[in-house]
């Protein structure tokens, strides 16, 4: 009853006229932001927020919130429509999502992923509200073993991404490995495969990587293809998602949605890791996991509820402990503390409107990107009309911008194009991208934790045994790996 | 026809009082300074060069425009700035690490002691070291006592190998010969997780300290900075319990060598009025930065005071055999 109240407190906060239209403000600048590839939501954050310094602490906290959202929305239209990932939570997106939209269901498709965000999120704040501070309590118990079994555990979903040979699949894993490992060492500080290039010094951003694998190569390969005519010709099926896509996607949301609810509040863990594994587990569960990959809705609506449901989540920690579980939470706390308020332990005691408030305006927030991007769906299908002389030159400026857009920096680009055209080569041997992306984003986590895990145990195996989550975890992945391996002999 | 000629008028007076102002050129700044930063924006040193950059543009009467150029641990913005012409108006804001601890770790594309002609040093971090508040250290004593007692049973967080918190730590191992384990983190915030979940004993941090220690989830049990921190002046300095180290991290704009003289002269007094506005005071104190001032020449002297002293400890713990980049 008190949450009760304290939620219409929240309300009353973010439905103030200038709150209002902050909310709306952010929501609206987020979602463009989201499709522009390249500029994820912590550059949207960073860059909008000196505008914030004149408001006060609520207004301006409550927008940057929004953005957030709203980044995470907008990130899906692009991967649906041009193969191109408007951010880093919407790769998973582009493998069905595209598909899609090349059968000329482009706006069921993106119907599919508004919905799933709105329900996630919403979902997603309820939990927030509800119980919020066990949650966090929990979360920070997961030390580096804890995280070092769950990322192996991450890996096994790479045989759920391979749409074609697992060895190949593999093979893509292990690059993305070595590409993460570019850079500084997390440990000891040397460089690593930098060959003195200062650029290198601080690795590959996963976003040039991701552009350039799927946006770059996918145009060049069309551009051979005699087929770009049949892009143009396909029809466009329906606006909106039917009652069949209903069906077939209404358990991936809630899956995803429960996925990206937990993933949400683990530090490191977030909406990436979330849309990978909730895709790997769709097309686990699924009665017909050969559709995966070929337009599946359930493939887009997993990975897009899972992110958004992630994203609010994320809040959790932040809010509660004052510890922000990703680089995006990091950027708004430090705005936090730039407008005097110190989010922590004591903001629920502290500062009521501003808590309840940020809550209260993630709900209208919601509904707000919901109304704003439906109408928005059969504009964007209208893309896809777009004759290919034009729409080609048109993604290529869009994948230099993204890659540029990240650190101001023109090596991103250079990056972004060496990876288009390797992903050009790749898919001509039928070598997958997504692999590659998944094990480099989990690479530096799944490193860094089994190296501080072995320094906490001086160099004893014996910690990952004696820790019951890790130990649960490593039992699960050795199911996962070993059922396979002893199918395979009996049939010999 | 009349419209026109207005028109060409207006582009020539307009092209003319270009020139004239061009070969005026005493008159800096006579349009906006670009200050670059070598780190995201929304970052404790991003911040910082904001709050200065808002006052020091009142004084200079142009505006200064911040252009984040993250990347190579800094080094990035650094190498930019050198590749622009030297005529004051691209300046960089950087930590002090980046020019004489980083680049002994990796090679520089500069000189550390004469690529640059520093302007101002203008604030740093409050480091510290702290435990959990259920811990049962109450001063830095009891927790050196412990570890003593304890070989290798103590684990320790810091934000990275061979950066100043883990040098504080590496200073105080070495004074009682202590054994403990070190776990390197990717910067406070990581570390401090660690610290509140329970999976390290104690972590020596940055100024992300400062939240949970004001709302009582941890104890600081000495700051690490030349005197006693403005927040926390109940709590001694490492100098001050015996330990001869101090934080050798000062967040300073430089420009490059070869700037006119009377250029850098009017910026460095700019940017010391700037240091004094009340604004820029409160913005340093919300973000949990201490306020510092050293002039041009004093950073100079700093720069190359430090740079022994890192490159001793450097080398004693392994991590260099000797300094990647060649001081001048």
């Amino acid at each position: 009853m008190e949450t009760l109240n304290s939620l219409f407190y929240g309300l009353s906060v973010a439905l103030e006229l200038p709150n209002l239209a902050l909310i709306f403000g952010g929501c609206l600048m987020g979602t463009l932001i989201g499709v522009l590839p390249g500029i994820g939501p912590v550059g949207a954050i960073s860059i909008l927020l000196p505008l914030t310094f004149q408001l006060p602490p609520t207004g301006a906290i409550i927008m940057l919130a929004g953005i957030y959202t709203g980044a995470m929305y907008g990130g899906s239209t692009t991967s649906i429509l041009i193969n191109v990932p408007g951010e880093a939570a919407s790769v998973v997106t582009c493998l069905d999502g595209y598909q899609m939209a090349r059968q000329g269901q482009a706006g069921a498709a993106l119907g599919i992923a508004v919905f799933g965000s709105f329900l996630a999120g919403t979902i997603g704040l309820i939990g927030l509200q509800m119980i919020a501070e066990p949650l966090s309590f929990l979360a920070l118990k997961f030390g580096p073993p804890e995280y070092f079994a769950i990322i192996l555990l991450g890996f096994t979903f790479i045989i759920y991404l391979a749409q074609q040979s697992v060895i190949k699949a593999a093979i893509m894993a292990l690059t993305g490995l070595l590409l993460s490992m570019i850079g500084l060492d997390p440990i000891t500080s040397q460089p690593r495969m930098t060959f003195g290039v200062i650029n290198l010094f601080e690795g590959l951003h996963v976003a040039p990587l991701a552009i350039g694998l799927f946006g770059l190569a996918e145009v060049l390969d069309n551009l051979e293809k005699a087929a770009p005519k049949k892009i143009l010709k396909v029809k466009i099926k329906s606006l909106f998602p039917r009652k069949t896509h209903w069906l077939q996607a209404k358990w991936a949301i809630l899956r995803g949605t429960a996925i990206g609810f937990f993933m949400g509040t683990l530090p490191g863990g977030g909406p990436v890791l979330s849309s990978f594994i909730s895709y790997g587990v769709e097309k686990r569960v699924s009665k017909n996991p050969e559709k995966f990959g070929h337009g599946a809705v359930e493939g887009v609506a997993a990975p897009e509820s899972a992110n958004n449901a992630a994203a609010s989540t994320s809040f959790i920690p932040l809010l509660t402990l004052g510890i922000p579980p990703n680089v995006v939470l990091a950027v708004l706390f430090g705005a936090f503390l730039i407008h005097g308020i110190t989010p922590g332990p004591l903001l629920i005691k502290e500062h009521p409107e501003v808590f309840w408030g940020i809550i209260g305006s993630m709900y209208v927030g919601n509904v707000i990107l919901l109304i704003l991007n439906l109408p928005l769906i059969p504009l964007w299908v209208q893309v896809l009309k777009i004759p290919d002389k034009i729409l080609y030159p048109l993604i290529i400026l869009l994948c230099v911008i993204g890659a540029y857009s990240i650190n101001n920096n023109v090596f991103d680009i250079l990056i972004m194009i060496i990876f288009g055209l390797s992903g050009y080569l790749l898919k001509k041997f039928a070598y997958e991208p997504a692999p590659l992306i998944l094990a480099f984003v989990l690479g530096p986590m799944f490193e860094v934790n089994l190296r501080r895990s072995l320094l906490m145990s001086q160099g004893s195996f014996s910690i990952f045994l004696e820790r019951p989550v890790a130990l649960a975890a490593l039992v699960f992945f050795f199911i996962m790996v070993g059922l396979p391996i002893y199918r395979f002999i009996r049939k010999k | 026809m009349k419209t026109k000629s207005v028109f060409s008028i207006f582009l020539l007076s307009a092209v003319l009082l270009a020139f004239s102002v061009q070969t005026a050129g005493a008159q800096y700044p006579e349009r906006p300074i670009n200050l670059l930063v070598g780190f995201a924006a929304g970052g404790s040193m991003d911040l910082s060069a904001r709050a200065l950059a808002a006052s020091a543009e009142k004084v200079l009467g142009q505006p200064i425009i911040i252009e984040n150029k993250p990347g190579g641990t800094g080094m990035v913005a650094l190498a930019a700035m050198l590749a622009q012409k030297p005529d004051g108006y691209t300046l960089c804001a950087t930590p002090s690490s980046v020019i004489i601890r980083v680049s002994q770790i990796q090679k520089a594309p500069f000189k550390p002691f004469t690529s640059f002609r520093p302007i101002i040093g203008f604030t740093e971090p409050q480091l510290g070291i702290v435990v959990k508040s259920d811990a049962p250290w109450k001063t830095l004593k009891d927790l050196v006592s412990y570890a003593q007692k304890n070989p290798n049973k103590l684990k320790y967080g810091t934000t990275g190998i061979g950066s100043t918190t883990h040098a504080a730590v590496d200073e105080i191992a070495a004074k009682h010969k202590l054994r403990m384990i070190h776990i390197p983190y990717k910067g406070s915030m990581e570390a401090l997780t660690a610290l509140l979940g329970g999976h390290i004993d104690f972590a020596s941090l940055t100024s992300e300290l400062i939240p949970p220690v004001k709302s009582g989830q941890s104890r600081l049990l000495a700051v690490i900075s030349e005197n006693r921190s403005p927040l926390f002046s109940d709590i001694p300095t490492l100098k001050e319990l015996g330990y001869d180290f101090a934080n050798d991290a000062v967040f300073a704009v430089v420009a490059p060598a070869n700037i006119p003289a009377d250029v850098a002269k009017k910026l460095e007094d700019a940017f010391a009025v700037a240091t004094k506005s009340k604004e820029y005071l409160d913005s340093l104190d919300k973000i949990g930065m201490i306020p510092v001032y050293y002039d041009g020449n004093k950073f100079s002297e700093f720069l190359r005071t430090y740079w022994g002293k890192i490159n001793k400890h450097l080398t004693a713990t392994g991590i260099i055999k000797e300094a990647a980049t060649a001081p001048e």
